[in-house]
């Protein structure tokens, strides 16, 4: 072990959003959190445990399981100046939710002329891989960035976690932040204090000639397992994490597409209408003449999030399925 | 507990409340005669018949106030204070609208004036007055919010969950309920089981009261008491106004439908909240016939004054103007 | 064939005496359900008819619909319903008309003022629905059913069960009269608004033909300076504003006020008293008519005022007749 990586302070994914709250709400009187169970006992991922007995009832708010209530006491409460986090427990709430992101949040701004100011942050959690079956793992990710107005990220570790939260909180449009449930307990680098991770930007996380493998959220680990099992055939690829999702670093994947010729998508949610159908169209239209294969997608079958353990492995992809992908888009000729 | 001075009401008040209702009628006969001459593009959700309810609440408040509001909300931006120029240019879709010509009638606003915001989604709005009610006891400024609803929202989830929710957070809320008996062209018996929105209060855990809709200073009496009482920090409570909309659900068309009889509209107009006032004002010799009427010539004149306004105003660009305000920038 | 009548109050506990004071709430399912029960007990006493108002909210009709026997008539009386006072004034008056026996009110002060008026002498029980009122019975209305129903159908005679209550006959200019049941007042003003009244230092004067220590309301403050029970002649006479008393009175439920009092007196049956304007004339605490500068008012209390039938002498003499008893 090298000196600089003991140096390195290791924390958990789910710790570094907490800690971000905690740093946020001390930073800025105008933060306040809301949502089911977040106040004394801490959400059902313990993800903002002890928040509500450093910031008291009043910064801390227990709400009623009424997820259109939730995003609307945040629209007001942005409107009116404030700087509301508010919490979807889970990413399938949202659908609950839906008139007040989509329709009351996003548009706010631009409906009434520009005057409406919202610096609204909704975080949630998304993903499956815990047994919670069709209701509670899905990633809606696509449902979002549909709608003009809204900003929506998904950090793959701990450190954006971390970056990303304080832009989004920070920023004064409606931003949704998305935690993957599963990678709550994974570890990873996160410098004290607060930093930002600039919305929109996205990170090269392993740069490669052969392919270019977009993966958001918990994909992106699982790419990074497929590289160092294509390393082993000789196959050296390139791995974008987009962070946001909206709006999209199309200029970073175009940039990485010119080069590998090649593209794979990689995402959990359902394939059919998913984000990997946007991004494959926008590298289409920017870098059509320099592709060597069709842009293949790997994602999730057209079905709900199945309960059973043989079921849901077989759903979310992984490591292998996407080097899979990537031995598909490589082994057409030029 | 309750305001005084109560049932003696200063010749200000009364002449404000007047004012702003006469204002409501005069912008919306014209605006319904454009929309029918089809130089308002567009839906248009008239507020006539109903003025009492936003002048009557509007009057209780303080100007720093906030309200929410409904696809019917040009009432509610006029007596919070809503300018007849911009208002108009945004019905008709112009760059100098208060909304730039991007949200038009139904969702005309002035955030400024503590207008949050006329909203297209039933019920959409009452979260928001929760929100904002939130706020203003975080930041321990004072202020309320006021929250106009119709009684077809009552029915919608979003309405449940910001009731409950303003309760629960016993939030500076005034639910101000604008019961028309009818929630769009259905009459509110084929769809509610109950009679009054106000029983409905209780259940969340607030008063609940019935006014007369049409007379202006019982909605006004209510309302003060009911602001004092979130201001005080007393906790919501919900005013249900039994009033009439005039014209249908949409447009300028009165009689002649199939979901409500010419006779029981005629009733109701017999029972006009402006006519009631000004006889009641002139009984009480505060304001004359002859006062009311050139008051009405006053406020008429700055509408079509509004109008010539809007219709000498450019369209907004396409080219430039489509795709600002989406967001807002990172300064 | 013996008929019972029932009219209630759709507005009834409703109005805004819910936001000023602390009164309860009292929705359309409870009232129905206690409409229900007063029914049951009209039934179970053997009348042969229920006569009802079909008010606005159908309250009456829907609590008869879950009830309906083979062997007993439910009708509502024809009439337009307007969704005010007048509904329950022409209803009464249709009940006269058809020989109804006794009626069951349910409602306020105003709902029984709005019977009187259209029925003077009515064999009534006034039963309260939850806003505290001077003039109805705070009781189970199972056993007001009962009670009206012993009555309809002569089982008690109802001069040896019922007192007529008092009125305060109001004579307004243009040869138009009113009534109040409980008290008159002036208070300061020009408009009727929400009709209750909440501001003690806005009342001017004020006649009170029941003063009972034991109720809420304006009457209670004359109740401080001079009791009058419903069943005592006379009233009382209270001139509000500095003087050199004051009184704390609970004029609406938990809402105790400190009044100015210029000066009291009592006042016998039949004696004139002149209101004059301006102001605004509130009935049995809710304001209803402007009265002009220079305009007057005579106000006289009257013992001709509706039959009220006292359920607990009517329930005793059943009982001392084994009325309730069979031997097997």
């Amino acid at each position: 072990m090298t000196v600089a990586e003991t140096e390195e302070r290791i924390i958990r994914y789910n710790n570094a959003f907490t800690e971000t709250l905690a740093e946020l709400l001390r930073e800025d009187p105008d933060v306040f959190i809301a949502g089911e169970d977040v106040g004394r006992y801490g959400g059902v991922f313990q993800s903002f445990a002890g928040l509500n007995a450093e910031f008291g009832d009043e910064r801390v708010v227990d709400t009623p399981i009424a997820e259109q209530a939730i995003i609307g006491l945040g629209i007001g409460a942005a409107a009116m100046g404030l700087r509301p986090i508010v919490d979807l427990m889970f990413m399938d709430f949202v659908m609950v939710a839906m008139d007040q992101i989509a329709n009351q949040a996003a548009k706010m701004k631009y409906m009434y002329g520009g005057k409406a100011k919202l610096p609204l942050t909704i975080t949630t959690t998304a993903g499956a891989g815990l047994g919670a079956a069709a209701q509670h793992s899905q990633s809606l990710e696509a449902w979002l960035i549909h709608v003009p107005g809204l900003k929506v990220v998904y950090p793959s570790n701990p450190y954006d976690v971390k970056g990303l939260l304080v832009s989004c909180v920070r920023d004064d449009n409606p931003t949704i932040f998305t935690l993957h449930k599963k990678m709550l307990g994974s570890k990873g680098h996160v410098p004290e204090g607060l930093y930002e991770i600039p919305l929109g930007e996205a990170n090269v996380v392993r740069e490669g000639t052969d392919a270019t493998v977009i993966a958001i959220g918990m994909m992106v680990g699982e790419a990074e397992k497929a590289a160092e099992m294509l390393a082993e055939e000789g196959i050296n690829i390139e791995i974008i994490d987009p962070r946001t999702l909206l709006p999209f670093d199309i200029d970073t994947v175009v940039q990485s597409a010119k080069k590998t010729n090649r593209i794979v998508i990689v995402h959990e949610a359902v394939r059919n209408g998913g984000i990997g159908a946007e991004i494959a169209a926008q590298i289409q239209e920017e870098a059509f003449d320099y592709l060597d294969a069709p842009i293949a997608r790997v994602a999730a079958p057209f079905s709900p999030v199945p309960f059973s353990p043989a079921l849901e492995n077989a759903y979310v992809p992984n490591a292998e399925r996407i080097a899979e992908g990537v031995r598909g888009v490589l082994h057409r000729s030029s | 507990m309750a305001t005084k001075e109560q049932t003696k009401i200063s010749k200000e008040v009364l002449f404000d409340l007047h004012r702003r209702m006469v204002r409501i009628r005069l912008l919306e006969e014209a605006a319904g005669r454009l929309a029918s001459e089809a130089r308002i593009p567009g839906f248009i959700h008239l507020y006539v018949g109903e003025e009492a309810v936003a002048a009557g609440g509007c009057v209780a408040l303080k100007p720093e106030d906030q309200i929410t509001s409904t696809h019917r909300g040009h009432g509610h931006l006029v007596a919070k204070g809503g300018q007849f120029k911009p208002m108009m240019a945004e019905f008709m879709g112009k760059a100098t609208g208060y909304c730039k010509g991007k949200g038009g009638s139904m969702h005309i606003s002035d955030l400024d004036l503590g207008m949050l915001g006329a909203n297209g989604i039933v019920g959409g709005g009452v979260p928001h007055a929760v929100g904002a009610a939130f706020a203003n006891k975080y930041k321990n400024n004072g202020l309320i919010t006021m929250a106009f609803f119709g009684d077809g929202s009552t029915n919608i989830g979003a309405f449940h969950e910001a009731a409950n929710m303003a309760c629960a957070l016993h939030l500076p809320v005034v639910f101000m309920c604008e019961n028309n008996e009818y929630a769009e062209y259905t009459a509110r018996d084929r769809v509610m089981a109950i009679t009054d929105v106000a029983d409905r209060a209780v259940a969340y855990g607030m008063p609940g009261v019935i006014v007369d809709g049409m007379d202006v200073v019982a909605v006004y009496e209510a309302a003060r008491v009911a602001v004092e009482r979130a201001r005080n920090g007393e906790g919501p409570s919900m005013i249900e106004c039994k009033t009439y909309r005039f014209y249908n659900h949409a447009g300028v068309d009165a009689f002649g439908t199939p979901y409500r009889s010419d006779e029981e509209v005629r009733e109701w107009m017999e029972r006009d909240p402006i006519k009631l006032f000004e006889a009641q004002l002139a009984k009480a010799k505060v304001l004359s016939e002859e006062q009311a009427k050139e008051i009405h010539a006053e406020i008429q004149a700055e509408v079509d004054e509004a109008i010539e306004f809007a219709e000498a105003s450019p369209m907004p660009d396409p080219s430039s103007d489509m795709l600002t305000d989406v967001y807002t920038e990172v300064s | 064939m013996t008929t019972v009548g029932i009219i209630a109050s759709p507005t009834a506990g409703k109005d805004v005496r819910r936001l000023v004071g602390h009164a309860g709430s009292t929705g359309d399912v409870d009232k129905i359900a206690i409409i229900r029960r007063a029914a049951l007990g009209a039934i179970e006493s053997g009348v042969e008819k229920i006569l009802f108002l079909d008010d606005t909210r159908h309250l009456i009709q829907r609590a008869l619909e879950k009830i309906s026997k083979s062997n007993i008539s439910m009708e509502p009386i024809t009439q337009a319903v307007m969704g005010t006072g007048r509904d329950s004034q022409k209803a009464a008056a249709a009940m006269k008309e058809a020989g109804v026996g006794s009626v069951i009110v349910f409602g306020g002060d105003g709902t029984n003022r709005d019977v009187a008026k259209g029925w003077i002498d009515a064999p009534m029980v006034p039963l309260s629905v939850g806003t505290n009122n001077v003039f109805p019975f705070h009781m189970e209305s199972t056993i007001g059913g009962i009670a009206a129903g012993l009555v309809a159908r002569g089982i008690v005679p109802l001069n040896e069960v019922a007192e007529r209550a008092k009125i305060i006959r109001v004579d307004l200019a243009g040869g138009h009269n009113d009534l109040a049941l409980v008290d008159l007042v002036l208070v300061e003003g020009d408009f009727i608004g929400s009709r209750a009244i909440w501001d003690v230092t806005n009342l001017k004067e004020g006649i009170f033909a029941i003063a009972e220590p034991t109720a809420v309301g304006l009457s209670s403050i004359a109740a401080t300076l001079q009791t009058i029970g419903r069943d005592e002649d006379g009233g009382v006479y209270v001139q509000m504003g500095l003087g050199n008393q004051t009184v704390r009175a609970p004029i609406a439920p938990g809402s105790f006020e400190t009044v100015q009092i210029r000066s009291h007196r009592k006042l016998v049956l039949n004696e004139p008293v002149t209101i004059t304007g301006p102001g605004v004339l509130a009935f049995d605490g809710e304001r209803d008519y402007i009265l002009s500068e220079d305009e007057n008012a005579i106000a006289t209390i009257l013992r001709e005022g509706p039959w009220v039938i006292n359920t607990q002498k009517a329930m005793d003499l059943a009982n001392l007749n084994n009325y309730f008893v069979s031997s097997n």
